[in-house]
């Protein structure tokens, strides 16, 4: 009988213990010493092998590289994304935002591709970062704008575009390809032209262009022929008396990453900034591979959350904080709190941002000529909620560092703070067994939940998304009445049948005596968990802590527009 | 086992059989040794430690005191990648630009006898 050859093995080491195992049973007596590394027939089993291991990656190789999920090179990921509709772009500007007022009391106007604020980043660099699109006229109101870093600029610069081809070469893939702004000149009037976007008309007069990639740089494709009808083209060609000229930056990419001191100029009063992100060299494959099918699969439009996410990600509008998807969190209306239907809500995972940052302005206001009709995107400004974690370790040795074990568990949350988050105790506990084998025991003190909210005129609710425990609803301490004081659940209204409780008013009691200051301030829905603090209670100025114990101690779903805090203490230290 | 096989590092052609020669014994052996000591170490791209460096020690001239005690060095890297032999005697030959180093082994089966002779450069 003939012996089997293993021809599973993609190691060179495994591959050549294949075939002397070959040779080993194929019963001759002849070409023993395969075994004895000075051997010329162990020589010609490291050729074999070699082979073999060099085809093996080959096919293995192309087979990677022929699907999204796996393909590595630049090249085929660019191809890859062509039938999908998606441009990989080169690299990437470090993207900052300025807010600035005109220096004097007249109007300036920032010149785009022109003008710049020199940043310095976290690590003392210092980057040129610009403008692009429309120039910005400042005056003494503050506005705010995204700035863009730029190692080299490139404005107004004419470009060939081939009569036949109708095809424009701009070399290099440094350049950002999302700051191009391309215009054409015809009969001495000068327009911007867009880059195609399958939702506006196109017709043979329309101002669009396509932008193809290549390892090399971009072309800039005009008047394509249509699939459907060759009279007509897909946009204006461009004819041989026009004048096209393109503006671009390139980039440093991830170098300028995290700049957040931009210096004023001779036109711009800088009086805050937000720090730069999202530079990089390369293309974030791995986000293509997330994003691009979603965007082909949307055909642009926004129906289902993967949707939402893969057109704001596309849009180029997202602020700069945001720069991975699982940074956005998109629910329906009938998942909110309290039910609001034919809504989507969108939030960002940076709390600093609130509806009125006009780069989540721009990115709601995008995102709405994508939706259904009927349907109403509307931003919500993300909560964070701490989960106060009271932990009981028994047998610490006295070596273990009771820091580091809270460090743990707050680190295994918090970095970064994120949506849709289940804290389960059983993980935690899991987590500190493997992470400290020589501790003995762990289990969970109890879990209590705060959120911090500034108070109002009018009535302030507090959703904690799970059922919360009577006489557990406490707030930090507040001045009220001329009083320092904290406020307090009591049950007013229990459950026939479990006899638990359903209702209860939020009163006030001086913290100095615990004596009654005041009433009804507020009431509490326990199998919802709202807490409602009424108008005029809680400071507009400064947040306040509205602490609650949730029923369910040993799972807790955050969703929404919650953002998880773990806050961890340990029992007796 | 009767004796050790190997084939011919030259792929030369049996005239006889019409297949391609087989070395045997001590043959194989000196042909093993003589690969392990023209083979530079690193040279093996997936065995890095496979080889000698006699041909690195022995590109420049060498006084006596030196030759003898590489001697000791060649000998050990022979006996730890072919150990179906022992080296018996090693000795180092200076000609006008290059060396002649000639092993001297016993196979360990058959207690036969061999040598093994190479020049350097």
């Amino acid at each position: 009988m003939n012996p089997q050859i293993n021809i599973s093995s993609l190691d060179f080491d495994e591959i050549k213990a294949s075939l002397k195992s070959y040779l080993q049973n194929s019963n001759t007596e002849e070409l023993n010493s395969y075994n004895y590394e000075g051997s010329a027939i162990n020589l010609l089993l490291n050729v074999f092998s070699y082979n073999t291991l060099y085809y093996a990656f080959y096919a293995n190789m192309i087979a990677n590289e022929m699907f999204l999920d796996t393909a590595q090179m630049e090249n085929n990921f660019v191809s890859l994304l062509k039938p999908l509709g998606v441009l990989l772009p080169g690299a990437s500007c470090s993207v900052g935002e300025v807010t600035a007022t005109s220096p004097t009391s007249t109007q300036t106007t920032i010149t785009s591709y022109s003008d710049y604020f020199i940043g310095t980043t976290n690590t003392g660099s210092v980057y040129r970062f610009y403008t692009i699109g429309d120039d910005i006229t400042l005056n003494t109101t503050a506005k705010t704008f995204k700035v863009y870093e730029g190692s080299a600029i490139a404005k107004d610069l004419p470009v060939s575009v081939d009569q036949t081809s109708q095809k424009a070469f701009i070399g290099g893939t440094q350049i950002d390809i999302n700051t191009l702004t391309v215009k054409v000149t015809t009969n001495g009037v000068t327009e911007t032209w867009t880059s195609y976007n399958n939702t506006a008309a196109v017709g043979p007069d329309a101002k669009v262009y396509f932008i193809d990639r290549t390892s090399e740089g971009f072309y800039l494709l005009f008047g394509k022929r249509s699939i459907n009808d060759f009279a007509n083209n897909y946009g204006k060609t461009i004819n041989p008396t026009d004048i096209v000229t393109v503006s671009y930056i390139i980039t440093n990419g991830d170098l300028a990453n995290k700049t957040s001191a931009f210096n004023s100029n001779a036109k711009a009063t800088v009086t805050s900034t937000k720090i730069s992100s999202g530079g990089r060299a390369t293309p974030d494959l791995d986000l293509y591979r997330y994003s691009a099918p979603k965007i082909f699969a949307a055909n642009d439009r926004a129906i289902t959350k993967d949707d939402y996410i893969g057109l704001l990600f596309s849009s180029q509008l997202l602020p700069a904080s945001i720069v991975e998807s699982k940074q956005i969190n998109v629910w329906g209306g009938e998942d909110a709190e309290p039910k609001s239907y034919g809504r989507v809500f969108i939030s960002f995972a940076d709390e600093t941002l609130t509806p009125n940052n006009y780069a989540v302005k721009n990115s709601i206001s995008y995102i709405k000529k994508k939706s259904a009709v009927s349907i109403l995107p509307e931003y919500f400004q993300p909560q964070i909620i701490t989960a106060n974690i009271d932990l009981r370790i028994t047998g610490m040795p006295s070596t273990t560092n009771s820091t580091n074990i809270k460090n743990t568990v707050n680190t295994y949350y918090n970095n970064p703070y994120e949506f849709n988050v289940t804290l389960i105790t059983g993980e935690i506990v899991n987590l500190l067994l493997q992470t400290y084998p020589t501790i003995s025991g762990v289990s969970t003190n109890s879990i209590t939940l705060k959120l911090e909210v500034y108070g109002s005129i009018t009535d302030r609710n507090l959703y904690y998304q799970t059922e919360i425990l009577s006489g557990f609803v406490k707030s930090d301490n507040i001045t009220y009445l001329g009083n320092t004081v904290y406020l307090l659940d009591t049950p007013t209204k229990y459950d026939p049948d479990t006899q638990e409780a359903v209702e209860g008013n939020i009163s006030a009691y001086k913290v100095s005596d615990s004596s009654l200051v005041s009433g009804v301030l507020g009431k509490v829905q326990y199998k919802s968990g709202i807490v409602t603090i009424y108008g005029n209670v809680l400071s507009e100025t400064v947040k306040t802590g509205i602490t609650v114990k949730p029923k369910n101690q040993s799972v807790l779903v955050f969703k929404n527009e919650m953002l998880l805090k773990a806050n961890t203490t340990i029992d007796g230290l | 086992m009767a004796e050790f096989s190997d084939i011919d590092f030259f792929l030369e052609k049996n005239e006889i059989t019409n297949d391609i020669v087989f070395k045997t014994s001590r043959y194989a052996i000196a042909q093993s040794i003589e690969n392990i000591l023209l083979t530079k170490r690193g040279e093996g791209l997936f065995n890095p430690n496979f080889g000698s460096t006699l041909l690195e020690d022995l590109s420049y001239p060498r006084d006596v005191a030196a030759l003898e005690a590489l001697k000791y060095v060649f000998i050990s890297q022979i006996e730890t990648q072919e150990t179906r032999a022992t080296i018996d005697k090693l000795t180092i030959e200076k000609l006008l630009d290059t060396y002649s180093v000639t092993v001297y082994f016993t196979e360990k089966f058959n207690q036969q006898q061999g040598t093994v002779t190479l020049t350097t450069g």
